[in-house]
């Protein structure tokens, strides 16, 4: 009989990653000019759970839309971590819209 | 502003800047050396670009905005981009925030901006990412 898996503390439920089992978990962190928040995901998570995490975490305020990017690129935030070819270690900015400017003239 | 009093803003500033990972992996502070902050911006092409920010008389004034190249020197009409245009003091950044479109745009002055220099540099990273590279 096999013996069961550990329980991950951190996900009820869930086995816990031993050395057979390897953490697959991205590790990234949101820099905003508020301060900067550092977690780990799963590469299947969708971004926008990535950037409520930060904004609750770091409690942002601001009605936004928040502009989330990585190396000057807008990422959309239905994407998964792993369709946005993000890899462990990487800081994403989260920043609100800002206004722009323009002569007119 | 006098500028000793400019000096100590502006380090504060930067040092508050410094914390924050986007000032050490994404957006690097080249140097900061005082009236002049450099910071290097990434863009979608994969192009890098320095801009330096020059913040005598901060923070009664707003930085003047310029592309730079390795060395320093500016580097006229560069960027291109929706923004980035002819102004009355030179070519420069159209934008709430710098020195260049305030000197433009005297109906919207500085002193009703409110803008720390690394709001700024936030605004002006992503300008540029719209721009040409």
């Amino acid at each position: 009989m096999a013996a069961k898996p550990k329980l991950d503390p951190d996900k009820p439920g869930k086995p816990k990653p031993g050395p057979d089992k390897p953490d697959k978990r991205i590790t990234l962190t949101v820099s905003t000019l508020s301060g900067d928040h550092t977690d780990k995901f799963p590469p299947k998570q969708q971004l926008k759970v990535v950037v409520e995490k930060a904004i609750n975490e770091i409690r942002l305020e601001g009605p936004g839309p928040w502009i989330l990017e990585h190396e000057g690129t807008e990422l959309s935030q239905d994407r998964t971590i792993e369709d946005a070819g993000l890899e462990d270690g990487d800081v994403l900015t989260l920043n609100p819209q800002d206004g722009g400017g323009g002569s007119g003239r | 502003m006098d500028p000793a009093a400019s000096k100590k803003v502006f380090d504060d500033e930067v040092a508050e800047m410094r914390a924050q990972a986007r000032f050490t992996k994404v957006w690097p502070i080249v140097s900061a050396d005082y009236p002049d902050l450099v910071v290097e911006f990434p863009h979608p092409s994969g192009a890098r670009r320095r801009f330096r920010f020059r913040c005598d008389d901060w923070d009664d004034q707003a930085p003047s905005v310029r592309s730079v190249d390795a060395e320093g020197n500016e580097l006229a009409n560069e960027p291109v981009g929706p923004l980035f245009m002819g102004l009355n003091s030179g070519y420069g950044l159209c934008a709430p925030g710098t020195r260049e479109y305030h000197d433009h745009h005297k109906e919207n002055p500085w002193a009703n901006q409110g803008l720390s220099l690394a709001e700024i540099v936030v605004r002006a990273a992503s300008h540029y990412r719209k721009s040409s590279g």
